[in-house]
């Protein structure tokens, strides 16, 4: 970090900023808000994949056949960036076994296959009281959070404590609460807001007391009037003139971190920084509602809201468990309209299609959809790159995307080290617009992933090459050693006087330890008789 | 003729002046020649496996910085090794020097410890002390210091020791036509 960084001049969300690029997209929300929000029956099994965070997988602390209680310890956190995994439900552990990740198929990581009871009995823990937030240390609330197993809910799964209790560059000042979900058909933050508000802004108020924070925004989409004034009526009731509900303009992807504090605040949140660099902390709507729960119900993070929409019966949000089977979400909620629909998690731009309908919903998934055949674009021969610069015009990280597609494609890492593709947050604007149909996202994601594994080799490389020097200095040391052994040795058979002055002064050594002890023996023969 | 005299007088001390001037700072802050020498071996791949001839990378790297030895002996490097010592070097891109060996994948030793009698030749011969085991005791290779040079392998007397692909990181999918140079192999 270096320089001065900018200051905020207006109060974050008194006045809205823009930020560059973007797209406007159709909504098509509307499809899933008009049933309430409602859980689904308990499924046959739960499949709790160890791999719902960012960073190293959780380790997990029970065995195949183990009866467990709702909210009960499944796995703890792994060494490092790591989270825990709870019981959503009572139940019985029916086996561990090493399946791909929902949301990232081509990995794969250990999950647990929990058969639930029916009975939903709750972990001692959790009915166990643990006193008033207020009273608590902001370390002792942070250690609850990570405890909870509460990471971004909004799709990015850090672990929450770890990313507010890293290093604060500036004084924190504001926290943002982000409900600005961007990407088209997903509502499942719209209706938590408008089933839980007050609920949300008391995780919001926890979360700010712990980090000493006093301004909350609460940033929503412009559209959603009527949400607007459920949270206006619910801050009326909590009577907090300190959280401010801003209606931010519905540009794709406004919802995105960094985005959306460059709306708020008109500061640009820099490449190599945080939030926490100037001041900010950022969180999603369900995060804030999961440190309520946490902190005021003593529940572990063990349910999340779901849109379920597109191509589908009866489109809805559901509270759903974790680990309930994506099949056992679809057959709830009507099946699928169109039997040549895709299923994605996630939105229609950023998803990832679903590999396995087996496999059960994780933390981070906010949206299951079904995009219908005619939705679906057929896939097309991209065509070379005219740079027209459209692609420039819409990302809103202000990267140059077809230099960088050059660069990747030519395999020129410094070129794309120089362009910043570690600042792409593939939000999918470039390939949206692009004339010639390339698949821009595609290249920089196998681009990043190319350079993650050459910052992996070049360690390992820098290790080797310590552990080989180290080797070389232990043998030379060795070495040295032995030439001066030998030396000693050398010098000793070179003077036979010496040598045989040596024996002799050991033979008389002997020889008086050897009459010593005739004599004591006697001694005590002596006394005995 | 008279006008050359007071030139020389005046432009001879002052070269010499110069001259010794320089020679003391270019003593004082000398290019290390060690600089080129960690610069080229920054670019090989530490694998120490010796195919190149010399005991390790670093000797390979000294000789290459000593114009000893060509940029291309470098087998577990592979092309990318040697496109990017051509750059640093200002010399032309060759092929791999097949008499060194062939490129292949990142290997991994494993030992068989049911074979394995504990006679400590290949803990001996292991470049980066990557082997852990005592005399008649089993070993075992300590995989995340691996770095499959393959000099294990002679030494061992009931040919216990295997090499295994490294375990590559899972790829993302990547759509069909996309082809990316590296990450497609």
């Amino acid at each position: 970090m270096s320089g001065d960084l900018p200051v905020m001049i207006h109060p974050a969300g008194a006045y809205l900023h823009g930020f560059h690029g973007g797209l406007k997209l159709r909504h098509y929300k509307q499809i899933s808000t008009a049933r309430a929000l409602a859980q689904p029956p308990l499924p046959e099994y739960l499949q709790l994949s160890l791999q719902q965070h960012a960073g190293s997988p959780a380790i997990a602390v029970v065995k195949p056949g183990q009866h467990v209680t709702k909210g009960e310890l499944l796995a703890r956190a792994g060494d490092g960036l790591s989270a825990p995994v709870h019981a959503p439900t009572s139940g019985t552990i029916a086996e561990i076994q090493t399946l791909p990740l929902l949301r990232k198929p081509a990995r794969s990581a250990p999950s647990i296959r929990l058969h639930p009871d029916g009975e939903e009995r709750w972990h001692p823990d959790c009915e166990r009281s643990i006193g008033n937030w207020r009273d608590f240390t902001p370390a002792q609330t942070m250690q609850r959070i990570a405890a909870s197993g509460i990471v971004g809910l909004g799709g990015a799964v850090f672990p929450t404590a770890s990313k507010l209790s890293s290093q604060w560059q500036t004084p924190a000042h504001t926290l943002i609460i982000n409900g600005a979900e961007c990407e088209p058909y997903i509502s499942c933050d719209e209706m938590l807001m408008r089933e839980h508000a007050s609920e949300v802004m008391l995780g919001a108020r926890i979360v700010a007391h712990a980090l000493g924070i006093t301004e909350i925004v609460i940033a929503i989409e412009d559209q959603l009037g009527a949400l607007a004034s459920a949270l206006e009526t619910a801050r009326s009731q909590l009577n907090d003139e300190h959280i401010l509900v801003v209606r931010v303009p519905a540009v794709y992807p406004e919802g995105g971190e960094r985005q959306l504090i460059k709306m708020l605040t008109g500061l640009e949140v820099p490449s190599d920084g945080y939030p926490q660099t100037l001041g900010l902390a950022c969180i999603n709507v369900a995060t804030a509602w999961a440190v309520k729960r946490a902190l005021l119900d003593r529940e572990p993070l063990i349910e999340r809201v779901i849109t379920v929409t597109g191509a589908i019966a009866e489109p809805r949000n559901w509270l759903c468990l974790l680990g309930t089977p994506i099949q056992h979400l679809l057959q709830c909620s009507g099946g699928l309209t169109d039997p040549g629909a895709r299923l994605v998690i996630g939105g229609p731009v950023m998803g990832e299609q679903v590999t396995d309908p087996a496999l059960g919903i994780d933390k981070g998934s906010n949206c299951l959809l079904a995009l219908a055949a005619e939705q679906l674009r057929e896939p097309q021969q991209s065509m070379p790159c005219i740079n027209c610069g459209e692609c420039v015009r819409v990302c809103p990280a202000m990267l140059m995307p077809q230099l960088l597609y050059h660069g990747i494609r030519k395999g020129d890492h410094a070129l794309s080290n120089r362009l910043q593709l570690t600042d792409c947050i593939e939000c999918g604007c470039c390939d949206l617009v692009c004339p010639s149909q390339i698949p821009l996202t595609d290249y920089f994601r196998a681009g990043k992933q190319l350079q993650a594994q050459q910052r992996q080799q070049q360690a390992r490389a820098d290790k080797s090459a310590l552990r080989h020097a180290a080797r070389e200095q232990r043998l030379q040391d060795e070495a040295a050693q032995a030439a001066r052994k030998e030396a000693e040795r050398q010098a000793r058979a070179s003077n036979p006087d010496q040598a045989q002055a040596v024996i002799g002064a050991a033979l008389q050594r002997a020889r008086l330890r050897k009459q010593a002890q005739k004599h004591n023996r006697n001694d005590t023969d002596g006394d005995t008789s | 003729m008279t006008q050359l005299w007071p030139t020389l007088i005046i432009l001879g001390p002052a070269g010499l002046l110069i001259g010794i001037g320089l020679s003391i700072a270019a003593r004082r802050w000398q290019d290390h020649s060690d600089t080129m020498i960690e610069r080229i071996n920054k670019l090989l791949p530490q694998t120490q496996c010796e195919q190149c001839g010399h005991p390790g990378c670093r000797p390979y790297a000294r000789a290459i910085a000593r114009g000893e030895a060509d940029i291309n002996r470098c087998p577990p490097g592979g092309d990318t090794t040697i496109r990017a010592l051509a750059d640093l070097l200002g010399k032309q891109v060759k092929a791999l020097d097949s008499s060194c060996g062939e490129h292949k994948a990142p290997l991994l030793a494993v030992i068989d410890e049911q074979r394995c009698i504990g006679c400590t030749l290949c803990i001996q011969a292991c470049p980066v002390d990557a082997i852990a085991g005592a005399a008649k005791w089993m070993h075992t290779v300590i995989a995340a210091e691996c770095t499959g040079c393959e000099l294990c392998l002679p030494p061992c007397p009931v040919d216990c020791i295997d090499l295994v692909s490294l375990a590559d990181q899972p790829q993302r999918r990547i759509p069909a036509h996309v082809q990316i140079p590296d990450l497609a192999a």
